[in-house]
C-alpha cells in the first residue's frame, strides 16, 4: 500500500543548493576569463612557447591520468576479496523495497519490463514497483496496460526541465520502501539483485548508503559498436569502479541500479534535475556528506545503443553532465576534504575532469602524430625535446596499449572470450568517444538542460540464468 | 571463497613491498660489487653507460644506439633512465646495475610463488639467493642485460602458469617486456607465439584458452611492431638492427682489455683523427676523447667534421675480433663506395683512411 510523504514543492524544492541550473557561477566565470585572456595573449605574444608549454602540461597530465586507470585496476583486482555478504537466513523478514522506473516515450520496452520486474527472486508483497509517467506521454501510458498487485503508474506532472530526474524526485513521494532502487527501461536485473542489495547493505556500516551493480548488455553482439560498448563497460564496472570503492573516492554513478537507503537519499536532497547525468552528480554528493557507496556483485543486463547517431548523442549528454557535475562540485570542491584528505580532492579531479580532458585533447593528439607521418615532424620534434619525447611515447604506446589491454581482460574476466580480438579495434571507438564528448562540450554551452534521449527497442525475453535474448541473439555466446 | 581478514591482506601487501625493496638493495650491492672498477666492468654496462650519457645529452647517436643492433636490445636503457636523475654523469652505469636490480627485485615475487607451487619452503628467500647468485654471475659477464629478460620472463611464468585467466592474459604483458630487453627474449616470445596461435586453431581449445592466447599474442606481436617502428623511424630501415645483428655469442673481453688494444692503435697513428663505428664506440670513448677522435653508429659520407683537417682512420674489428659483435655490419664493399681505402690491416683490426675531399 503507498503512502504519500509530504510532497516536495515541484521541481526546485528540496533539491541541493548547489545544482547544474547554474552551468558556470559568478565566480567561475570571474576565474576563467582572465585565463583564458592570459591565454590567448601569451598565444599572440610568443606562441611557439605557449604551445610547448601546453603541451608538456598536457602529457603530465596524461601521465598522471595514465597511472591512475592502472593504480584503480589494481585495487578492483584486490577489492573482489573484501566483499562480504550477510547471510540470507539472518536477514529474517525481508525490508520493503522500491524499484522506480521513470519512463517517457518506451512503449515498446514496458511489456517486457514489467514481465520481467514481476519475475525478480523477492517477496511480492514487500516490493513496490513504481512506474514514473509523463502526463503528456499517452502512448506509454497506454502501453501499460493491466499490471500486478505490486505495481503503480505515478504520473509526472509536465514542467521544465523535462529529465529523469526531475521524474525521479516526483516519485520519491510515492516511496515507501526502506531501500529504492532505480531502474530504467530496457534493463533486466538479475533476479536476485535486490536479495543481494539486501545482504550487502546488512554486512555493511550505516555509512554505506548507495550499492552499485554492474551494467552490461544484453545485446552486445548486435554489430561492432554494440561489442565495444559492452567492453567498455565490462572495463568500467568490473575493473575500474571496484578500485575507485577501495580508495575511496568519489563514485560516479550508473544512473540506473543503484540502489539506496531511502532515508539518506532524503537527507542528501535526492538527484538534480537539472544535471542530464544526475547519477554522477549524486555520487559526489554521498561522498562529500561523508557517506559511502560500494559495488554490488550483481549485474542489470541493459540494452545497448546500437546506431552509431544515437550512441552519439548519448554520449554527448554523459560529457555534458559530466562536465556540469564537475562545474558544480568545483565551486564548493573544498567540501571534498572531508576528513583533510587530500585524496579525495584529488579522485574528484582526476576522475571527472581527466575525463573530460582526455577526451577532448584526444583528437588533438591524433592529427598530431598524423601530422608526423605526413611530413610535419621537423615542427612537431620542436615541440618534444627528448626528455618530454620519450615521456610522450610512453604515454602514446604503453598508455594507450595498457587502455587495450584492460578491454580485452575485462572482456575475459566477464567470459566474453569471443569479443576480446574485439578490442584491438577499440581506437576507433575512442574516435566516436571524442566526437560525442566535443558534441556535449558545444551543447552545454547552447542547450545545458536538454536531455538527449536514447531510444530503446527492448523487446527482450529474459532466458535461462538471467540472459536475455531477442530474436536472432544467441543468449550465451 | 576469501577467508583471510582485510587487515591480514594488508600486512601482506606491506610485506611484499618490503621483500621487493630489501631485494632491489641485494642486487644492487651484488651488481655494484662485480662490477667495481674500470677494470671488471663488463661491455655492455660501458655500452649502456654511453648511450645514457648520449640520450641525456640528447645526441642523437643514443637514439640510433638504442635501437640500431638485437645485441643491444632497447629496455635495460630505458629503464635505466628512471635513476639517471640519482646519479652523476660520471656513473651513467650505476644507473644502468641500478635498473638491472630494479626489474629483478620485481621478479622475486613471481619466482617464490613459482618455488611455492613447487613446495619448496621459504620461496621468498630461496628467490632472493637465487637471483643474487644470478646476478653475481650472469652480472658479471657481458650479458648482463639479460638479467632484465629474465626477471621479465619470470613474472610471464609465474602468470602464465596461475589458476586465473586474466592473470595468463596478463603474461603476455612481460612477454612483449621480455622481447625488448634482449635477444633470447625476441626468440622465448616468437616461441610463444607460434605456440599459441597453433593453440588458437587447434579444435576443442575452450574459448577462454583461445582467448587468453589472443590477449598474449598481441602483447608480443605489439611489442614486436612498436620495436620495428622504432627502429625504422630512428634508423630509417625496419630491418637495421637484425641486419646489425652478429649472432656470435662468446664470452666478449672486460672493458680493461679494449682499452688496452685500443691504446696501442692510437698510438701507431698519433696525427689521425680516429674513427670507430658501431656501439664499440663507446668502448673507445676515452681513447676517442683523449685523441679528439670520433664515434657513429652508422657509418656514411660526412661523418667526420669538414673543420677538421686531420686525416682520418677508420678502425673496424675484424670478423675473427670479439668486439665484431658490437661493430657495425657492413655490406662487402661498402667502405669503398664511401671513400674508405684500405690503410693495412692486422689480427683484429682493419684501418681504412680516405681523403678530405671524401668527407665532403
Amino acid at each position: 500500500m503507498s503512502r504519500m510523504k509530504n510532497v516536495p514543492e515541484w521541481v526546485t524544492s528540496g533539491i541541493p543548493d548547489n545544482n547544474a541550473a547554474t552551468v558556470l557561477s559568478w565566480g567561475q566565470i570571474a576565474a576563467f576569463l582572465p585565463v583564458l585572456a592570459t591565454l590567448v595573449i601569451l598565444l599572440v605574444v610568443s606562441p611557439l612557447t605557449t604551445l610547448f608549454i601546453l603541451n608538456l602540461v598536457a602529457i603530465i597530465f596524461y601521465l598522471i591520468f595514465a597511472h591512475y586507470k592502472l593504480v584503480l585496476e589494481i585495487f578492483s583486482a584486490a577489492a573482489e576479496e573484501d566483499v562480504v555478504y550477510a547471510d540470507e537466513r539472518s536477514i529474517g523478514r525481508w525490508p520493503r523495497y522500491t524499484i522506480m522506473v521513470p519512463l517517457y516515450r518506451e512503449e515498446s520496452a514496458v511489456p517486457g519490463l514489467v514481465s520481467h520486474l514481476s519475475r525478480m527472486d523477492y517477496p511480492a508483497d514487500r516490493l513496490q514497483i513504481l512506474l514514473l509517467v509523463e502526463a503528456d506521454d499517452h502512448t506509454t501510458r497506454k502501453a501499460i496496460g493491466n499490471l500486478p498487485p505490486n505495481f503503480e503508474v505515478v504520473e509526472v506532472p509536465v514542467a521544465q526541465p523535462r529529465t529523469k530526474p526531475k521524474a525521479c524526485n516526483y516519485g520519491m513521494a510515492y516511496a515507501d520502501g526502506e531501500y529504492l532502487v532505480i531502474f530504467d527501461a530496457e534493463d533486466r536485473p538479475d533476479t536476485d539483485q535486490l536479495k543481494k542489495a539486501v545482504r550487502l547493505f546488512a554486512a555493511s556500516g550505516d555509512d554505506v548508503v548507495c550499492l552499485q551493480a554492474r551494467l552490461n548488455f544484453y545485446n552486445r553482439n548486435r554489430n561492432f559498436l554494440t561489442k565495444l560498448f559492452a567492453a567498455e563497460y565490462s572495463a568500467w564496472f568490473d575493473l575500474c569502479l571496484p578500485g575507485m570503492v577501495r580508495v575511496d573516492a568519489p563514485i560516479p554513478l550508473g544512473g540506473t541500479s543503484n540502489h539506496f537507503r531511502i532515508e539518506a537519499l532524503d537527507e542528501i536532497g535526492c538527484w538534480d534535475p537539472f544535471n542530464v547525468t544526475e547519477d554522477c552528480d549524486l555520487g559526489i554528493r554521498i561522498h562529500v556528506r561523508g557517506y559511502r557507496t560500494r559495488c554490488l556483485d550483481s549485474t542489470t543486463w541493459e540494452e545497448a545503443t546500437f546506431r552509431v547517431g544515437p550512441w552519439i548523442r548519448q554520449r554527448s549528454r554523459w560529457i555534458k553532465g559530466y562536465l556540469q557535475t564537475y562545474l558544480v562540485h568545483l565551486r564548493h570542491h573544498m567540501l571534498l576534504l572531508r576528513n583533510g584528505r587530500l585524496s579525495r580532492l584529488l579522485h574528484f579531479h582526476l576522475v571527472f575532469g581527466a575525463t573530460v580532458f582526455c577526451l577532448l585533447a584526444n583528437p588533438i593528439y591524433w592529427l598530431l602524430t598524423a601530422g608526423w607521418f605526413l611530413g610535419f615532424s621537423e615542427f612537431l620534434n620542436g615541440m618534444y625535446p627528448l626528455w618530454l619525447l620519450i615521456p610522450a611515447m610512453t604515454c602514446l604506446v604503453l598508455g594507450n596499449a595498457a587502455l587495450i589491454l584492460s578491454a580485452m581482460l575485462a572482456c575475459l574476466n566477464r567470459g566474453y572470450y569471443h569479443l576480446v580480438p574485439y578490442c584491438l579495434l577499440i581506437p576507433f571507438y575512442w574516435i566516436l568517444m571524442s566526437i560525442g564528448a566535443w558534441k556535449g562540450v558545444l551543447q552545454l554551452i547552447t542547450r545545458p538542460f536538454f536531455w538527449e534521449k536514447t531510444p530503446h527497442d527492448a523487446k527482450g525475453k529474459l532466458v535461462a540464468g538471467g540472459t536475455v535474448t531477442t530474436a536472432g541473439e544467441d543468449p550465451n555466446p | 571463497m576469501n577467508t583471510q581478514p582485510p587487515a591480514e591482506r594488508k600486512t601482506g601487501a606491506f610485506a611484499s613491498a618490503l621483500w621487493i625493496a630489501a631485494a632491489f638493495v641485494v642486487f644492487s650491492l651484488v651488481l655494484w660489487f662485480v662490477h667495481r672498477g674500470p677494470q671488471q666492468e663488463d661491455l655492455q654496462f660501458v655500452v649502456r653507460a654511453g648511450i645514457l650519457r648520449d640520450l641525456v645529452a640528447e645526441d642523437s647517436l643514443g637514439r640510433q644506439a638504442l635501437v640500431s643492433s638485437l645485441v643491444v636490445m632497447p629496455m635495460p636503457t630505458l629503464v635505466a633512465l628512471l635513476f639517471v636523475p640519482f646519479v652523476s654523469p660520471h656513473a651513467y652505469g650505476l644507473a644502468y646495475l641500478y635498473g638491472l636490480a630494479m626489474l629483478l627485485a620485481f621478479g622475486i615475487l613471481p619466482l617464490a610463488a613459482l618455488l611455492r607451487r613447487m613446495r619448496i619452503p621459504a620461496s621468498r628467500a630461496v628467490s632472493l639467493v637465487i637471483l643474487s647468485v644470478l646476478a653475481a654471475t650472469v652480472g658479471a659477464t657481458s650479458f648482463s642485460d639479460a638479467l632484465a629478460c629474465i626477471a621479465f620472463l619470470l613474472m610471464a611464468l609465474a602468470l602464465d602458469t596461475d589458476k586465473r585467466p586474466m592473470l595468463r592474459g596478463l603474461a603476455g604483458a612481460c612477454y612483449g617486456f621480455a622481447l625488448f630487453s634482449h635477444p633470447a627474449g625476441i626468440a622465448i616470445s616468437l616461441l610463444r607465439l607460434l605456440f599459441l596461435a597453433r593453440h588458437s586453431i587447434l579444435p576443442g581449445s575452450s574459448g577462454e584458452r583461445r582467448a587468453v592466447a589472443w590477449i598474449q599474442g598481441s602483447c608480443i606481436v605489439y611489442a614486436a611492431l612498436i620495436y620495428i617502428f622504432l627502429v625504422w623511424m630512428i634508423m630509417g630501415s625496419a630491418s637495421y638492427s637484425v641486419r646489425q645483428t652478429n649472432p656470435d655469442m662468446r664470452i666478449l673481453l672486460r672493458r680493461d682489455n679494449v682499452q688496452h688494444i685500443l691504446q696501442g692503435v692510437a698510438a701507431a697513428y698519433p696525427e689521425s683523427a680516429m674513427v670507430v663505428n658501431g656501439h664499440w664506440g663507446y668502448l673507445a670513448e676515452d681513447v676517442l676523447n683523449s685523441r679528439g677522435g670520433y664515434r657513429f653508429i652508422h657509418i656514411h659520407h660526412g661523418n667526420v667534421p669538414r673543420w677538421d683537417s686531420r686525416p682520418v682512420v677508420l678502425v673496424v674489428p675484424k670478423k675473427t675480433n670479439k668486439l665484431s659483435v658490437f661493430a657495425e655490419r657492413t655490406t662487402p664493399g661498402l667502405y669503398a663506395r664511401l671513400g674508405y681505402l684500405l690503410l693495412r690491416e692486422d689480427a683484429d683490426f682493419s684501418y681504412y683512411t680516405t681523403s678530405r675531399e671524401g668527407n665532403k
